[in-house]
């Protein structure tokens, strides 16, 4: 098992190889959050994906004028159904007072004590031994062996020059192959394999979410790593998500701040926001 | 006498030729001139805001009413309300129409003018541009660099009343004119245009409130 790990590893690395051609540090990737390559004429219109070919803005539920009668009142509804409606606004509601009136103030606390360098740290950290892991498996299960090789480079440099992951440091580092900067998790894995997202779930704590998305993240909970007492675990996973609340609480005010319907604006967004996703 | 006829038609074929030519090089393709309006509308606002004072805004600032029209240059309300409110756009009254726009605009406005502040000379790089299937819409992709990361942000653009105008945004894959529409059709359902109108006008003085307490603090 061992040695099937370590053909793999070099498999991988390998397979990045062309990178070297011009002499300057392959390896990796960018920025944890880089979301596309930035313009550099053709290359980008190389990475957009087939002209025409595909649905796009087709699917936008507009023919030729603007009212066409391909029904975009109800026809694109079926999938988004909210069966479990009552449940869903009574823990939006609870959720909504949870981020906002005990997230918020006792992230401000934090943000105080903590000074953002060791936030950074932390942050980095928790992404090299938990997110890299979920990222790189469920790249694999996706089949996007690039996207997994990027992964597990970034994995591999982190972890030995940046401190066991403390330092980004691939995140300066030139792309070697185009990358989308996704972040898989087993929710997308599934979905890619045609597993239908189900009913809408708001998760008491975790937020909007659905019945397949509630699989996949007790899916990934079975990745390594795990402590011994369970509840170093738990900790550990509630310090992560504690850590960037302040990012998370940005971009929920951001869909609620302008909507009237705080609602199914959030339950909207969240689920363009997977299918996109899913999708990509 | 033939062979001026002949000069004279061979000249005539040459500059039907020419000015075939010429025009097919004049008129650039959708994609070309949706990017270039996009490209251009983006310089100028940077430039605005790169030169202006971006501390103490208020929403009658006049950076921002500058700001404001120049997006409204680019950005179509017309067509973004129509397709937020979706089919019951046709029962609404020119008046209600007018209204709608109107309050709509305002709560964006309210809601998005103090984001301004935080501008810091964030770099906006279009990816790329795609066609739908009819070509009679275009898709310009950008990343705008946000707080050390690249957000995905797509205008979605259409031929309206002779330029082309963006008539929605799509920001990591959320597209904001079917966000309103989901929210709008719930409240359409039951309500009235008048009673959609009111809840706009009510959300953004409800921000407008909580925005001054925040101050007062």
């Amino acid at each position: 098992m061992r040695h099937c790990f370590w053909l793999f590893a070099i498999l991988l690395l390998l397979s990045t190889q062309p990178a070297y051609a011009d002499g300057e540090i392959p390896l990796a990737l960018s920025d944890d959050a880089v979301s596309a390559q930035p313009a550099s004429g053709q290359q980008a219109s190389q990475m957009t994906t087939p002209e025409n070919g595909d649905e796009f803005f087709e699917d936008d539920d507009f023919s030729d004028d603007d009212f066409g009668d391909d029904g975009f009142d109800d026809a694109s509804a079926p999938a988004r159904s909210d069966t479990l409606e009552g449940w869903n606004r009574f823990w939006f509601k609870v959720n909504d007072c949870v981020y906002m009136d005990i997230g918020k103030p006792a992230h401000a606390g934090y943000r105080k004590v903590v000074p953002s360098p060791v936030r950074t740290g932390i942050s980095n950290l928790t992404t090299n031994w938990f997110a890299m892991p979920r990222r790189f498996v469920n790249a694999l299960l996706q089949g996007k062996f690039n996207l997994a090789g990027i992964e597990f480079s970034r994995f591999f440099i982190n972890t030995t020059f940046g401190f066991a992951g403390l330092l980004d440091i691939a995140k300066d580092l030139k792309p070697v192959v185009p990358y989308t900067g996704e972040k898989e998790d087993f929710g997308q894995t599934l979905g890619y394999w045609g597993v239908p997202s189900g009913p809408y779930i708001v998760l008491p704590f975790f937020g909007p979410s659905t019945l397949r998305d509630t699989c996949g993240i007790a899916g990934d909970s079975l990745l390594p790593p795990t402590f011994d007492p369970l509840w170093i675990t738990y900790g550990v996973h509630f310090t992560t998500q504690f850590n960037s609340l302040d990012t998370k609480i940005e971009s929920y005010e951001a869909i609620t701040g302008a909507a009237i319907e705080p609602y199914s604006g959030v339950r909207d967004a969240y689920l363009q926001l997977r299918e996109a996703q899913v999708a990509n | 006498m033939k062979k001026i006829y002949h000069i004279f038609g061979r000249s005539a074929l040459c500059l039907l030729l020419l000015s075939v030519f010429m025009t097919s090089t004049a008129f650039a393709t959708p994609k070309e001139e949706a990017r270039q309006r996009l490209q251009n509308a983006v310089n100028e606002i940077s430039a605005t805001l790169s030169k202006s004072d971006l501390t103490n805004l208020s929403e009658n600032s006049p950076v921002i009413n500058e700001l404001e029209s120049m997006i409204l240059d680019i950005f179509s309300l017309d067509q973004f309300s129509m397709r937020t409110v979706g089919k019951k756009w046709r029962t609404f009254t020119p008046a209600q129409k007018k209204a709608f726009k109107k309050s709509f605009i305002e709560l964006l406005k309210t809601t998005y003018f103090s984001h301004i502040s935080a501008y810091e000379n964030n770099k906006v790089a279009i990816t790329g541009e795609r066609t739908n299937r009819k070509g009679d819409k275009v898709e310009v992709m950008t990343t705008v660099a946000f707080k050390g990361k690249n957000v995905p942000v797509n205008y979605r653009m259409l031929n309206y009343k002779g330029s082309w105008m963006v008539y929605d945004v799509v920001v990591e894959g959320v597209s904001l004119v079917k966000n309103y529409r989901t929210q709008f059709k719930e409240l359409l359902r039951h309500g009235t245009p008048d009673e959609l109108i009111a809840k706009l006008q009510d959300k953004a003085s409800r921000i407008r409130k909580k925005r001054m307490e925040e101050a007062k603090q």
